[in-house]
């Protein structure tokens, strides 16, 4: 639950900002400018009641969630590699020349739209197939695990956000993989003791490369898959996190998939 | 590519690296139909490498609702009070700051804040900052 206080905006732009700089140094977590109003969120509700009090304005109590589904309205399908990836109230492709992928997101990261998704999708179609262990860390909605699964390979999905669960299964179960997707709520240190995966996904900011890199090194996958890093100084950093070469990159945007393969461990070296 | 029409924009300040689809972004941004979550994927990522600042952003959302965004520099006061030595966090809200900042430092401010700022050379963004460094209590030295 956030609070959000409403003031009304002061006529001249320098009182504006140091209205704005006094949000700041209440505690806000974030303010929405608008033409006639500033909105400020806080978490705590004696701190807003205190703010609005001050500058005249009104606190409201407001769900975490709000404004999360609206967008769902508008969602569009869109083809990545082969796959043809649409949300449940949009007609599959009538060519069939597509692997159909029907992603809902709930509220779970990953409506599959993103550029750094589309580039995911395509690495994987080059990279994954029958009878594959892929590991999808940061799973989110489950868009990249249900792919892998639909290639034919066995995955295991993990993320820390337990909205993520929910929203893995119920696709899972929307695109006929439930028996070879499995998620869990976990950090990933908790997958050592498992099969070794031959594939390992990660789609997540620069930051949870950094913080995650040491114990996926230790994983030692054959195949190594990451994006969710611009181009440049992110990707350079990332390939020295993980202590490998590159040895496939595709773009999109400004975003970048980068592939690790030395190839799997039964195959002659 | 055609070029589309502008159906809103909006303009929030949050923490780099630190959005999340909750208030305030998922607010502003969820009556207009974007995709709340891949907003925050990329603002974060373009944020990085700026954490403990805070970073506004001017999003503009097309008719198809699509977005872009642009990443604008640190609100003035947070640099001077950044300048100054004080904490850039929660203090003593609803009180005047008092500290000092140098004439370099407002100068560097004004470098900073220049692509933003309507001003038509340095020393009038310099002024500026002045400006703003006097009505929050704080003395140029």
């Amino acid at each position: 639950m956030h609070h959000l206080v409403t003031i009304v905006r002061p006529g001249n732009d320098s009182t504006t900002e140091l209205l704005v700089d006094d949000l700041w140094r209440a505690g806000a977590v974030g303010v929405e400018e608008t033409d006639r109003l500033i909105r400020a969120a806080f978490t705590d509700t004696g701190t807003a009641a205190s703010v609005a009090l001050r500058h005249s304005g009104w606190a409201e109590d407001v769900a975490d969630t709000t404004g999360l589904d609206s967008w769902r309205d508008h969602a569009a399908d869109y083809r990545a590699g082969r796959f043809h990836v649409r949300p449940p109230w949009i007609d599959p492709d009538p060519t069939g020349r597509f692997v159909d992928l029907v992603i809902d997101p709930g509220h779970a990261f990953g409506s599959g739209s993103h550029p750094t998704t589309r580039l995911m999708l395509t690495a994987l179609a080059e990279h994954i197939g029958p009878g594959d262990c892929v590991v999808d860390l940061g799973t989110g909605s489950g868009v990249l695990a249900i792919a892998a699964a639909r290639l034919g390979a066995d995955v295991i999905g993990i993320d820390l956000d337990p909205a993520a669960a929910p929203a893995v299964r119920a696709n899972a179960i929307a695109n006929g993989v439930s028996e070879r997707v499995d998620v869990r709520i976990s950090n990933i240190a908790d997958i050592s003791g498992d099969e070794p995966p031959d594939v390992a996904l990660l789609n997540v900011t620069i930051d949870i490369h950094e913080s995650v890199a040491l114990a996926v090194q230790r994983l030692d996958v054959p195949i190594l898959i990451v994006a969710g890093i611009l181009d440049g100084e992110q990707a350079e950093r990332a390939a020295r996190l993980y202590g490998r070469v590159p040895t496939d990159r595709l773009g999109e945007d400004g975003w970048v998939v980068l592939v690790f393969d030395r190839g799997r461990n039964s195959a002659p070296t | 590519m055609a070029k589309k029409q502008v159906a809103a924009v909006v303009k929030i300040q949050i923490p780099a690296g630190q959005a999340s689809p909750a208030p305030p972004v998922g607010t502003a941004l969820g009556p207009h139909g974007v995709a709340i979550m891949d907003f925050c994927k990329d603002y974060n990522a373009k944020t990085e490498d700026k954490r403990g600042q805070i970073v506004p952003v001017e999003i503009t959302i097309y008719e198809d609702r699509s977005f872009s965004f642009t990443l604008k520099t640190p609100p003035t006061p947070f640099l001077i009070r950044q300048a100054a030595g004080l904490e850039t966090a929660a203090n003593n809200p609803g009180r005047e700051v008092a500290g000092t900042i140098t004439k370099a430092q407002v100068e560097e401010i004004a470098n900073t804040k220049m692509p933003d700022l309507n001003a038509i050379d340095l020393e009038g963004a310099m002024l500026q900052v002045e400006g703003t460094a006097r009505s929050m209590g704080i003395k140029v030295v």
